[in-house]
């Protein structure tokens, strides 16, 4: 009868009944949610349209604290604030009393939350606790990020997880897969409240550049960067990589087993004597050899895959034992850092060793800040080619002044300023969001120490000694090595390897691969009218194989090699066979197509 | 690790200033203004006072763990 | 074809110097600049041959860290691609000092003796023979002579007017040495026309020395002002003499190349 006007109630997304007054239900649940006769896991949210009342207790919601105002002032007290932070008091404790509540995505809509104390008035039911816990881990470390436009934020936050560092304080133990070490790492000078709660300066990962904004001869076009060779040269951004290779005695069912070992002659697949000129007696390399792509790390032979095989004289010959060397992959070098030999899982012999790779910043090597100004070394330039200042300040790096106005980073040139006010200062500035230090004092505190207060100093060129006639800005930056290094990328193939089934080129730079031609690829050749260039690609390079095939029948014909004759098992006829080119992956299309027992016949005709 | 032996950005010797800055500006029991240190030991420019500001000793970290 | 050049010094000391040449170009300044930096060479040690090294630093950290060491580096004893030795051995717990490097050639020794090269634990140690090469700037950073080597225009400061009472009351920030020209309206009661006045000394603010006064700077075209400092190889005046000696040498290669 009236229920028709009653508003319902859903529990979960579970209609359980209705009510007549929705606003009392949800403000009386509340209520009780702050006295802790409700669990502070529950949200509840009227929705006017729909006449609904929605509670929602499950797991899976994100939701944020706030405090509670009722009246227009905040429930909690200056005595609890201060016991806070005296640290009588703790957080779950604000909660449980009802001063703090969490609020879902749903109640949010519900509720009028004021940013500062100032601007509450009777209609508000929240206050902020700070407006910079909008911010997660991996945005919240970034310096002035209330300056810089959202998408800069995002990479920021993202290229800050893949800076090197100081990975862990037993990185000497680990015998990780791949690893990184940063040679000498800094504390930011502009620093966030995020960067000690989560314990950041205890593993920095990156260091301070003396940065000047300027064109640098056409090096840093498009993001790339210039780098000082003097400051590269006294280990700045000097990086260690590590890779740790496994090799493992294991045990064949039947009693054989690998073995460390020297491989002799008699092993099949041996690599001559020179190969094995480092390692031990026991074919352990020792720490600190220094070795080159292809070098032999743990000398290993393993028992033949067959004991026995046909051989040419139509008998069976005893195998003789493979070589199954641990070798570095190809491209890499380094010096052997540790080897260590320790059991398996079954109780064989395992031993890893790790090798250590310098790594010196060069051309290619990918830097970035933490305002998403990403870059790669352009140019490395002579100290002596730098632009310099009145004090022989010369920067570390020349960022060009084009990757600043569309990208809107104005965080990046807050913290130059910061950083180099922290340097003159001798202490660290606060760069947290929403109460970081303020622009003005920053400049302020420059000129205090003698610098104008743009930031801009005037510099000299290097390279012709003329004073530049702009005045350049010059600060100091918070910036990271990511390890997308090019060394770990460059790869060249003229030929190479194949794969067995297709005999087409190999993928990936580890095993030596080619780089796809792909379909995109295909219609610039096409568009271009390149049809030659196109077969060049796709056939002559690849996987051209010339196939005999009978004239008569369409299929193809066998080749006897030592009878030296070629001849279709069908017709039993040696006339009409002729070798003709097609793909590999073409045949073995017609292959597929045989075995299920289609006969695909392939019509000749003769060349124009 | 260590403190580096030169300013990265002008090669001036800053290494042998470490201790002493250590020891004036976060050990002692009253600590001193890093600003007037640095002034005293002589470290003029921004980037090697950048140098000293910005150091993190890793050495007794790392050292427990080899 | 000789000329004479007026030299200056504002500040002389046994490391760091500064100093007034006049008339001279650009191009000249940055050349003695630049052979200061790159062309002067000193003894740096290149190759290091590890007894032992147990402490936490890898070979290559130590190698970089003894090379960056200055050594000092006596005027034309030596010629480039000489070799000195020096050796090391210290045991833990105790820091590596580059004072503890021995050097076979009492000449060739480090420059300053607590810089510490590496903390080592205990039952650390480190054993080394390392030999120091000669060579230059160019090659690398830790042979060079010169660090924070720079030049500016020597500049004056001209009075064109009073302050207006409703200017704004902004610092005027100037970096370098001025030649006084306005003595009158310094607030220096000392000032003379003709001194050379490093701008620290009125804490790089023009409004501290000439208060109330509207100013202009301007640089004067021929004269520059040297700030120089040596890293410890050897003192300022041996530094800037080699340095023009590297130029005069390659001119004079330069000049028999050329002739027929």
């Amino acid at each position: 009868m009236s229920q028709g006007r009653e508003a319902k109630v859903y529990v979960n997304g579970s209609l359980v009944g209705t009510h007549p007054e929705p606003e009392k239900l949800a403000h009386q649940i509340r209520q009780a949610r702050r006295r802790g006769d409700v669990s502070e896991m529950v949200n509840v949210s009227v929705d006017e349209r729909t006449s609904e009342v929605i509670v929602n207790a499950d797991a899976g919601r994100a939701r944020r604290p706030l405090l509670v105002v009722e009246d227009g002032e905040p429930l909690i007290s200056e005595e609890e604030v201060e016991a806070l932070q005296d640290g009588d008091l703790e957080f779950e404790e604000l909660v449980e009393r009802g001063y703090v509540e969490f609020i879902d995505a749903e109640e949010e809509g519900d509720i009028y939350v004021a940013v500062e104390e100032d601007e509450l008035t009777d209609n508000h039911t929240h206050l902020e606790i700070d407006p910079q816990l909008m911010f997660g881990i991996g945005a919240g470390m970034i310096p002035y990020p209330e300056h810089n436009a959202s998408p800069r934020i995002t990479m920021g936050s993202g290229m800050i997880k893949q800076s090197l560092g100081l990975p862990s304080a037993n990185y000497r133990i680990r015998p990780d897969t791949r690893q990184h070490l940063l040679h000498y790492p800094q504390l930011s000078m502009v620093k966030t409240q995020t960067t000690e709660q989560i314990g950041y300066d205890d593993r920095p990962a990156a260091q301070n550049f003396v940065v000047a904004v300027m064109s640098y001869e056409g090096f840093n076009i498009e993001d790339a960067l210039v780098m000082n060779q003097g400051s590269v040269d006294r280990a700045l951004a000097r990086s260690h990589f590590f890779r740790t290779y496994e090799g493992e005695e294991r045990r064949y069912p039947g009693g054989q087993e690998d073995r460390f070992e020297i491989p002799d002659d008699e092993v099949r697949g041996a690599r001559g004597e020179e190969a094995y000129t480092h390692l031990d007696e026991d074919g352990l390399v020792n720490p600190e050899t220094k070795v080159d792509e292809n070098a032999v790390l743990l000398g290993k032979t393993s028992p033949p895959r067959f004991l026995e095989e046909p051989d040419d004289m139509g008998g069976l010959s005893p195998q003789k034992r493979r070589e199954t060397s641990v070798t570095m992959r190809s491209g890499e070098s380094g010096v052997v850092d540790t080897v260590t030999l320790m059991e398996g899982e079954d109780g064989s012999k395992l031993s890893k060793v790790s090798v250590r790779d310098e790594r010196i910043p060069e051309l290619g090597d990918k830097f970035a800040s933490r305002h998403g100004q990403k870059g790669v070394v352009g140019h490395i330039a002579p100290q002596e080619d730098m632009p310099f200042t009145e004090e022989g300040v010369v920067p570390d790096l020349i960022l060009n002044p084009h990757a600043l106005p569309s990208r809107m980073t104005v965080g990046h040139i807050l913290e130059m300023i910061g950083g180099k006010v922290g340097s003159l200062e001798g202490r660290r500035v606060d760069g947290t969001p929403f109460t970081g230090e303020d622009e003005d004092k920053l400049r302020g505190s420059l000129e205090d120490h003698g610098f104008k207060s743009s930031g801009k100093e005037v510099m000299y060129s290097g390279v012709t000694g003329e004073k530049i006639e702009a005045e350049i800005f010059v600060g100091t930056i918070f910036y990271q090595k990511l390890y997308h290094m090019v060394s770990n990328k460059i790869h060249a193939r003229s030929r190479g390897p194949v794969q067995v089934l297709t005999r087409q080129p190999t993928e990936g730079r580890a095993r030596e691969g080619g780089l796809r031609i792909g379909e995109m690829e295909r219609d610039v050749f096409i568009g271009h009218g390149a049809a030659m260039t196109l077969k060049e690609r796709l056939l002559d390079e690849s996987d051209r194989e010339w196939i005999y095939v009978c004239a008569q029948c369409g299929m193809a014909a066998v080749e006897n090699v030592d009878q030296r004759r070629v001849y279709c098992p069908n017709c039993e006829e040696e006339t009409d066979v002729h070798e003709i080119e097609m793909s590999y992956a073409f045949k073995l299309l017609l292959d597929e197509m045989k075995a299920l027992g289609i006969a695909p016949r392939v019509e000749l005709e003769d060349a124009v | 690790m260590m403190v580096p032996v030169r300013c990265f950005t002008c090669g001036t010797v800053v290494g042998e200033h470490w201790e002493e800055f250590k020891a004036r500006t976060r050990e002692a029991e009253e600590p001193e203004d890093p600003e007037k240190v640095l002034d005293e030991l002589g470290v003029e420019r921004h980037c090697c006072r950048r140098m000293l500001v910005s150091h993190k000793d890793l050495v007794d970290i790392v050292a427990p763990y080899q | 074809m000789t000329e004479e050049y007026e030299v200056e010094f504002v500040d002389l000391g046994e490391r760091e110097a500064t100093f007034l040449v006049r008339p001279i170009t650009p191009a000249f300044a940055n050349g003695i600049r630049r052979a200061m930096i790159a062309d002067v060479p000193t003894f740096s040690i290149d190759t290091v041959r590890f007894i032992e090294n147990s402490s936490v630093m890898f070979d290559e950290q130590l190698g970089l860290r003894l090379g960056l060491v200055p050594l000092s580096t006596p005027p034309g004893e030596f010629e480039e691609g000489e070799e000195v030795t020096l050796s090391l051995d210290v045991e833990g717990p105790e820091t590596a000092y580059s004072g503890d490097l021995v050097a076979s050639d009492p000449m060739v020794e480090p420059a300053d003796d607590n810089i510490p090269i590496i903390d080592l634990k205990d039952g650390q140690r480190l054993e080394l023979e390392a030999d120091a090469v000669l060579d230059s700037g160019r090659e690398h950073a830790k042979h060079q002579g010169g660090v924070a080597v720079s030049y500016r225009h020597l500049q004056t400061v001209e009075v064109v007017g009073e302050r207006g009472e409703f200017a704004a009351d902004d610092p005027h920030v100037l970096r370098g040495v001025i030649e006084e020209q306005e003595a009158d309206a310094a607030a220096d009661a000392d000032a003379q026309n003709g001194d050379l006045v490093p701008t620290d000394a009125f804490d790089n603010d023009l409004t501290n020395r000439y208060p109330e006064k509207e100013l202009d700077v301007h640089d004067i075209e021929d004269a520059f002002v040297f700030n120089v400092e040596t890293d410890g190889s050897f003192d300022v005046e041996t530094l800037v003499l080699e340095a023009v000696g590297s130029l005069e040498t390659r001119a004079d290669e330069l000049k028999e190349a050329v002739q027929l």
